[in-house]
This record gives C-alpha cells, sequence and structure tokens, in this order.
C-alpha cells in the first residue's frame, strides 16, 4: 500500500514537472545551456532513499530529458533474474526501477520496457524482485522477463572482437534509448556483476559467453553493440560477497551511481565501496579493464568529474 | 464429455479424484505397496463407493463415469463404418475372460510386491494419454499458432497478445504412449468397446461385484425377440435369448432400451417386486476366485418367459449356457502365477531399483525421484504410472521412463534436470499424487527433501579444466551450495559443492553451459527418502544444511565474513559425508591466507605491489580488514601491466605449453638425468 501511495504522489510530481517543462520552454536555451554542464560530468552520485537518489543522480546528469526525447522507445535493463526480496541485494530496487521509468514518462518516452532474461522461472522473478507490481501503475510500460527464443532476433555485434553474433531482444534492437539498471553486487566469475555485465540478460545465447569466449572480452563485445546512453548503478544495498545469487553481505549504501558512461559508472561503483572486506580498484575487474582498453570508456576514477549529492 | 476433459485437465476437486475411482488402482496397490493406513482407504473412498453403487446399479461406472470408456466410445464412432465386426458376435464369450486374466496377472505380480498396475489400469492409462500425450500436442499447436499471430498482434499493437506466455510439455516415451493407445483404441475396428469388453481389469472387478444389481435390465413380456437389442449391445451383454442379460457385462448404457420398437426394457429402480420368481440369492460374488454361475436371474426370467409366451422356451431343466463369462478358476491361477513370474523377473533386472541385495548396485542415474518419493521399493509398488505429476510440474522435469530403470520402473517419474530445474517454490507434484507414492509435503518439508546431489565433473567443468571464467552453477544454486575457490595453477575461482547444503535441485545441472553432459550433474546419491516423518528433522539428523532463507549477513561476523562460503570450512565432520561423496576436502587451496573461506592468494598477485587506498573512495561500514592484501577475492585479477614476479599461472591439463629449456625437444615421455 505505501509503494502504491508513493507512486501515485510520482505520478502527480511527474504531471507538475510536465507542466512545468512546457512553462519553461521558452527557457531552453538555459536548459541548454545546463544540459552541456552536465555533459561534463562523469559520474553523479546521489545518497538517500532509493527513489529520490535515482531522481536526484538522474537530475545532476542533467535530467532524464537529455537522454530521452518525446516519443522515443526506452529499454531498461534492471537485474531482475533471482526469485529474490529486494532486501537480499541480487535485483535491483523496485523504487530505483520504478524512478527511472516515472522520469522517463516525464521526458515524454511513448514506450517503456523493462527487459531482463532471469535464470529462474520468469513469474517468480518478476513478482519476487517486486519490480513488477512497482511499475504496474505507469502506463504504457511492460515489464517482461522474455524466456521463449521467438523474441530474441540473431543480429551482428560489428565492433566484436571475439563475440561476433547473439540474439538479442527485438525491443532492445528497437529501442531509442538503453538504460542500464543494476544492481551493485559481487560476482564470482567477473568479480562484479554491474551495468556492463547485466547486458548478458538482454541476449538469448549466454552459454556461449561461457564455454567459447573469453567472459571479459564478450561482455565488453556484447556493450559495444549494447551501448547503453544512461547507467544508474542501485547500490542502495551493495551485495558485498557471495554474489550473484547470495546470501551474502548486504551493505546498506544508500547510494545510486549514475552516468552515461557504463564503464565509468561501473568503475566508480567498484572504487567506492568495499568488496569482499577490502578495496578493490577497478583495473582488477577484467571485463573493467578489457573496456577501457578498447576505448568505450574512463576507469580512473580519480580523473573524473563527480558530482555528489545527499537526498 | 466434461468428465472426459476433467480427466486430462482438472479444473475443479482433487485432481486426482478419477484415478482414486479407479479399483484397479486400489487392488493393485493395496496389494503391492502393503498399504493399510487410514489414509490411503480414505483417498480411495470414491473407488469404493463405486464397488458399492456396482453391487446396487451394475458396471454403472464403466458405462457414465469411465473416461476411458467415453474414449473408446468415441474412437468406436470413428471407426464404426469400417468395423468387419468378427469378433461382435454373440458367440464369442472366450475372449471375455481375457479380462480377469489380465486382473490375475496384475494382482499376482502385485503379490510379490511389483506393480503392473500401470499396463492395463484403465483411468492411469487415460490419465497417461490426456496428460502426457495429448495436452503436449494441443499447446503445442497453440503455442505454433500464437507465434504464427505475432506479426499480426505488433501490426494491431496487441502487445497482451504478443507478449502472451505460452509453453509447451515434452516428455519421452511418446511412442509407448501412442503404442498404448492404438492398442486400446484400433481394435474398436473388431467390435465396440473391445478394451472393456475383453481387456480392461478394472472392467474385471466391476463385472465380479456386478454380478447381480438390484438396478438392472428387465425385459417385458413386450418382447417381439426381433434381436435388436442383442445386435446393438456395444458389450454385447445379451445373449441369444434377448430377454437375458449378462449382467457382469451390461454397463447400464441404457442403449437397448433407447433403441428398443416396443418399449420392453427398462432399468428399473425398484423392478423386484413385478419379478415374483426372482430367487433369493446370497448376494454377488464379492472374491476373484470364486465362481459365480450367476444364472439365477436367468432362471427367473426364463420362468416368467416359458410361462406365456409362444415361442420355444429353453428348456426348464437344463439350465442354459450361463451368459455371463466364467471366472476360469484355474487358469486365472495359472494367470496369477505367470504374473509373479513376471515380478520375479522385474527384480531380476540388471537395472532393477527395487532391491539393493547382491553385488552392484542398479545404476541410479534414473532414480532421481521426485520430491517426497518414497524409499524406491516402496515407491515403486505404490507408483500406478498415471503421469499426474509430470503433468502438474511447472518445469516439465519430472518425465517418464521407459526400461532405464528396468522392468519395475515403466513410466516411472524421474526428474530429468537438463530440461528443468526442480523449482524450490513448488510442491505439486506430491499434492497430485493418488496414491502416495510421492508425499503430499507442505512446502517448507519440501524445500529441505534432498532429492539428490550435484557432483562436478572436473573434466568437464569449464573452470576447472578449462579455466574459463564461469560459475554459472554457483549463480544460480538457491541454495548457496556451491562456493568458489582459488586453487593452484588456475587463474580463475573454482566451483565445489557442498553436499550437505545441496538439495539436489538440478538448477545448477539445468544451467550448466558445457553441452552434450554438463559438466555438474545431480545424481540421486545422498537422496533423503522416508516414508514417514518429517524431511527437516530428517535433514537436520543427517547433519545436512540445507536451507533456503539463509539469511544474508549484514556484519561480519567474528571469524570474518559469514555468509560466504561455508563458514565451517569445507572439511566437514566425518559423520556428515556419506562415502562416495565429492566434496573439495581432498584439493590443495592456496597456502597461508587468512582470507574469508573460499578465498586465497591469487598466483598472479603474489609479490606485486599492494592495491593503494583509492583517494576517491571512502571506507564504506566498518570492516576488520583483511592483513593479507595480495589475494584477490574470485573473479577479480590484477592488470597485466602488474610486474609479476613469482611464477605464471600453470595451466592445466593438455594444455601445458612446451617446457622450454634442456629436455624440451625430447620425444613425450622421455626426459634428461636430472644430475
Amino acid at each position: 500500500m505505501r509503494r502504491r501511495e508513493f507512486l501515485k504522489w510520482q505520478m502527480h510530481g511527474a504531471l507538475w514537472l510536465a507542466a512545468g517543462s512546457t512553462v519553461a520552454a521558452p527557457l531552453s536555451a538555459m536548459a541548454q545551456d545546463a544540459v552541456t554542464s552536465a555533459d561534463e560530468l562523469d559520474v553523479a552520485i546521489a545518497k538517500g532513499a532509493p527513489a529520490a537518489a535515482t531522481r536526484a543522480a538522474v537530475e545532476l546528469l542533467g535530467g532524464m530529458q537529455s537522454v530521452v526525447k518525446p516519443g522515443q522507445k526506452v529499454a531498461i535493463k534492471p537485474n531482475m533474474s533471482f526469485p529474490q526480496a529486494p532486501d537480499k541485494g541480487t535485483t535491483t530496487h523496485p523504487e530505483v526501477v520504478s524512478a527511472l521509468v516515472a522520469m522517463c514518462r516525464e521526458a515524454g518516452a511513448e514506450e517503456i520496457f523493462v527487459l531482463d532474461h532471469p535464470l529462474s522461472r520468469a513469474e517468480a522473478c518478476l513478482e519476487r524482485s517486486e519490480i513488477q507490481a512497482a511499475c504496474s501503475a505507469i502506463p504504457n510500460t511492460r515489464v517482461l522477463g522474455l524466456e521463449d527464443s521467438t523474441f530474441y532476433v540473431e543480429a551482428p555485434i560489428d565492433q566484436g572482437e571475439e563475440m561476433r553474433d547473439n540474439a538479442f531482444m527485438r525491443e532492445v534492437l528497437e529501442a531509442d534509448v538503453l538504460i542500464a539498471a543494476p544492481v551493485a553486487k559481487s560476482h564470482g566469475s567477473t568479480g562484479v556483476s554491474l551495468s556492463m555485465k547485466g547486458m548478458m540478460g538482454l541476449i538469448w545465447d549466454r552459454g556461449v559467453m561461457h564455454y567459447r569466449y573469453n567472459l571479459d572480452q564478450a561482455i565488453v563485445d556484447l556493450n559495444t553493440k549494447l551501448a547503453a546512453d544512461l547507467a544508474v548503478v542501485d547500490a542502495t544495498r551493495v551485495l558485498s560477497t557471495n554474489g550473484p545469487y547470495g546470501p551474502g553481505l548486504v551493505l546498506n549504501e544508500n547510494t545510486v551511481i549514475a552516468s552515461r558512461n557504463v564503464v565509468a559508472a561501473d568503475a566508480m561503483t567498484v572504487s567506492r565501496f568495499e568488496w569482499y572486506g577490502r578495496r578493490i580498484r577497478p583495473d582488477q575487474v577484467g571485463h573493467i579493464r578489457a573496456a577501457h582498453d578498447r576505448g568505450l570508456g574512463p576507469m580512473d576514477v580519480a580523473s573524473m568529474k563527480v558530482r555528489e549529492v545527499e537526498v | 464429455m466434461v468428465l472426459l476433459l476433467w480427466a486430462g485437465l482438472p479444473l475443479f476437486g482433487p485432481a486426482d479424484l478419477y484415478l482414486r475411482m479407479d479399483p484397479m488402482v486400489l487392488a493393485g496397490t493395496l496389494l503391492s505397496g502393503r498399504v493399510l493406513d487410514g489414509a490411503f482407504w480414505i483417498a480411495f473412498i470414491p473407488a469404493l463407493l463405486f464397488l458399492a453403487i456396482t453391487l446396487v446399479a451394475g458396471r454403472f461406472f464403466c458405462g457414465w463415469i469411465c473416461p476411458l470408456g467415453t474414449c473408446v466410445d468415441l474412437a468406436d464412432r470413428a471407426t464404426a463404418r469400417r468395423r468387419a465386426s468378427p469378433l461382435g458376435r454373440p458367440a464369442r464369450t472366450g475372449l471375455r475372460r481375457v479380462k480377469y486374466h489380465v486382473l490375475a496377472l496384475i494382482l499376482g505380480a502385485a503379490l510379490l510386491g511389483v506393480s503392473l498396475v500401470f499396463i492395463a489400469a484403465p483411468i492411469p492409462l487415460v490419465t497417461r494419454f490426456f496428460g502426457l500425450l495429448l495436452m503436449p500436442l494441443v499447446q503445442v499447436a497453440a503455442w505454433l499458432g500464437l507465434d504464427a499471430a505475432r506479426p499480426l498482434a505488433a501490426s494491431l499493437d496487441a502487445g497482451s497478445i504478443y507478449y502472451l506466455k505460452i509453453t509447451y510439455d515434452r516428455f519421452g516415451t511418446q511412442l509407448f504412449l501412442l503404442a498404448m493407445a492404438g492398442a486400446v483404441f484400433l481394435p474398436g475396428l473388431l467390435a465396440p468397446r473391445f478394451w472393456c469388453r475383453y481387456l480392461c481389469p478394472a472392467g474385471a472387478i466391476f463385472s465380479i461385484f456386478g454380478r447381480k444389481p438390484i438396478i438392472r435390465r428387465r425385459v417385458s413380456d413386450a418382447c417381439i425377440e426381433c434381436g435388436l437389442c442383442r445386435k446393438r449391445c456395444p458389450m454385447n451383454a445379451i445373449p441369444a435369448d434377448p430377454h437375458d442379460t449378462r449382467h457382469g457385462e451390461c454397463i447400464s448404457c441404457e442403449t437397448c432400451e433407447r433403441i428398443c420398437p416396443v418399449a420392453a426394457i427398462t432399468f428399473p429402480v425398484s423392478g423386484q417386486a413385478e419379478q415374483a420368481g426372482v430367487q433369493s440369492d446370497d448376494g454377488p460374488a464379492d472374491a476373484p476366485l470364486k465362481q459365480r454361475p450367476a444364472t439365477a436371474d436367468n432362471v427367473a426370467t426364463t420362468k416368467i418367459k416359458g410361462g406365456d409366451s409362444g415361442s420355444p422356451p429353453p428348456s426348464r431343466g437344463n439350465v442354459p449356457s450361463p451368459p455371463e463369462a466364467r471366472v476360469p478358476r484355474r487358469t486365472f491361477l495359472l494367470t496369477g502365477v505367470v504374473g509373479a513370474g513376471t515380478a520375479l523377473l522385474a527384480y531380476t533386472d540388471l537395472a532393477s531399483p527395487l532391491t539393493a541385495e547382491g553385488k552392484g548396485d542398479p545404476e541410479q542415474r534414473y532414480t532421481l525421484r521426485p520430491p517426497g518419493a518414497l524409499p524406491e521399493p516402496d515407491f515403486l509398488a505404490r507408483c500406478v504410472r498415471c503421469g499426474e505429476c509430470m503433468i502438474g510440474c511447472p518445469t516439465n522435469t519430472i518425465q517418464p521412463i521407459w526400461f532405464a530403470a528396468g522392468l519395475a520402473g515403466v513410466f516411472s517419474p524421474v526428474l530429468e534436470p537438463t530440461r528443468g530445474p526442480c523449482e524450490t517454490t513448488c510442491n505439486a507434484c506430491g499434492h497430485l499424487c493418488p496414491t502416495g507414492a510421492l508425499r503430499p509435503l507442505p512446502l517448507a518439508e519440501k524445500q529441505h527433501a534432498k532429492l539428490g546431489t550435484a557432483r562436478i565433473l572436473r573434466h568437464k567443468c569449464l573452470a576447472w579444466e578449462e579455466q574459463r571464467q564461469c560459475v554459472v552453477c554457483d549463480e544460480v544454486c538457491p541454495y548457496d551450495a556451491i562456493h568458489l575457490e582459488r586453487v593452484e595453477g588456475n587463474p580463475v575461482a573454482v566451483p565445489f559443492v557442498d553436499e550437505r547444503r545441496c538439495a539436489g535441485c538440478g538448477f545448477c545441472e539445468h544451467n550448466c553451459p558445457v553441452r552434450a553432459q554438463r559438466a555438474i550433474i545431480v545424481q540421486p546419491a545422498g537422496a533423503v527418502r522416508i516414508a514417514s516423518g518429517s524431511y527437516i528433522d530428517e535433514a537436520a539428523a543427517r547433519g545436512l544444511d540445507i536451507d533456503l532463507n539463509r539469511p544474508g549477513s549484514r556484519h561480519p561476523g567474528p571469524g570474518g565474513y559469514e555468509g560466504y562460503g561455508p563458514a565451517q570450512g569445507h572439511g566437514y565432520e566425518g559423520s556428515a559425508s556419506s562415502p562416495g561423496y565429492q566434496g573439495g576436502q581432498e584439493y590443495p587451496t592456496q597456502p597461508g591466507s587468512d582470507l574469508p573461506p573460499g578465498f586465497s592468494e591469487s598466483p598472479g598477485a603474489q609479490g606485486s605491489q599492494t592495491s593503494p587506498p583509492y583517494p576517491a573512495a571512502e571506507p564504506a561500514g566498518n570492516f576488520s580488514r583483511s592483513t593479507s592484501d595480495g589475494g584477490l577475492p574470485p573473479g577479480f585479477s590484477e592488470p597485466p601491466t602488474t610486474p609479476r614476479s613469482s611464477a605464471p599461472p600453470q595451466p592445466r591439463g593438455g594444455r601445458a605449453p612446451a617446457p622450454s629449456g634442456s629436455g624440451s625437444n625430447l620425444p613425450p615421455g622421455f626426459s634428461e638425468p636430472s644430475s
């Protein structure tokens, strides 16, 4: 019940914001200016409650309207691959997802898909992660766990070095905007599972990335094809150990890290929290290192332009 | 028709209600399973009820309730025009005995504890036919139809249709099911209701009980003896004299009543009064071996008719040839012995899971049974192979087998993890089982019912053998039974199964990317199979640590990071592990680290620079830092620019590069003297 009220509140806010934006239309030059300055920002970090922090972080980057244009199709990729409650830290917080969806609606998105290719039965994952319920009130939004191969279409990965093709969700290929919304967690074979690793939930054949290719390189290949326009890492809870399924040490960090660049977002997430009780540098994560080496984005957090707010 | 649909697609009431009506299921299971508990009798009240009804109203079940009978009728209608009816002639009474032989065969085997109920009990037959053969066909047709309709739905913007999810089940043994269906339905070409007349063992039981029902066919004096009823009777229950009825054969379908041109035939509820001459009889037969000519009724009818009919009556002194098929006592016994012989054969089958006696246990790959399965011999004795558990399984992991578990295991259910995992939130199968071969467990109990143990085939494992980053098994394990460790010479962490935590659900095997055979497989070893009592208590008693809701820790415990890996390490107390288990005990781990269990120093990082404190990052939470900074957790690695002072990771297996230096040009197997 509380969430429903919250969603209502959010929708009201959305309406007011929409009204505000029409009023502010003549001031577009100023808005443009704000966007430019936000573009220079590499990473935005917001601390606070899940939904509020998500909004704050995206606003720091220039708001969702700088990513999503009216009438566009948006695909959001949270982690909803595990049939577990949000407090386990294995799935993206439902309020982070619903806040993103609401912001996309406010920015004028025509159709929003919240997509994953879950590891467990889709119904259970969508229900237990509470993501489906959180997004059910928002119009033109579909939360889907696609388990049928007919929803995936073969497509080449032009810049792939190891993995040169796979089958992708049709909705993702057709989307104008792709938003990565992973939860921050550790992962036994790739160290961490964040924005870039999460893209494995949008393809059909993941096994091939394990048994044929170098996993780190294949993840980078995948991200050349599925280059997210925005990465919002849900670090409200960080599964610091024993990821990705847990149970492990869940750190209550109340943080959301957003960036227009997935590598920067992932690198910042790695460096900001403790993993297995210790500090890890982004270059100690194979796929981040590989993505950096291939020019997908920066991993040196010291030279990033970061802004941080608390809400 | 509604009832017919219900058999395959239970809409209301207990799904197995039909199965509990089948007297063959009752009798066979009672005998083979040696079941005496009250719950069983309560479950089979429907069957007992119908047996009681049969005493009163004849083989009412066969004509009005039995879904297989309805199917046979439908099949007969489809084949009616082509029917040659060589066996439809009234003279063919001998074939009617066959069903008693089928019954004797099943009961004979059941005496020795082997259930052959599945070969002929009508309700399991029809349930399998519908659920395992027809349903998947309908499902796949719907799936294909939906797939074809998707472009249209997309163009109409009908998302709810486009994203509609239809899954279709797949089952093994389709051909055998088809063959059995053919054996039941195709003889309809020879005679209507061939199966019910000549073969059905449940029909035989009902026949014995329905020798002399109170509500039965009566023929009044208006009969003109046109013989139409005799011709049309689907069960060939009317002998040469149409006034007579073979009540044991009559299924009260009332076809004769409907077609009689002079309306001389009735099935009155209280018809005794007008039948003044009915002799008191000592009741219907109640034991299969008790031969009951059941001619009394015939005699009575003859008496009445004889008085005022102009047609030549059968002589009173000589009782006419008994219309009922005799229950052949001697040959019946003989078939019983054959049944017992079949049971013995089942015991001596190489793959028989009935006993673990002698040298060499049977190959257990095919006895990975669904949750709540009784101990194997009891399970097989009770299981009637109806397929309900398979039909109800949401992941389609429960599959019928053919001869893989021997003669006694035909059509019995096993888990096939490659097809699907055993869903942790589901306990449907046990609640669908009509005979209690699978116990109806509450969900919490089911989650503790260990089905088997996952075993890693290291020679196939991507991480172990090929040193690839793959721990999908760990990724999907809902019980946290797989933990990762670094082992000497391998740059990636490798998985170990904690058999105390493993519940055998099969998520790991299902998701393992290695093909042909998965690199992690669930074997029945270690399965908890108890006939009574709590699985939770049993798991505790056996020292298992099965916990689906293992709490994630919020703070590192005093001993390090609780919640990561097995807290007590992986050298389990010996008593907890059964012999033959494969844990991580014997494998040498990286030396000398005080990292949490599962961690060790990375070979590539030894001697390298320690990770500098990161400028932009702040310590999050109060941790006791590990004093040893060199080793990295699984999945992390040093960048290649880091100077590696220690030995590089030693490739394992056949991937080792040819050693350089002296001796490198020698053929394999030769070496230079060490001095």
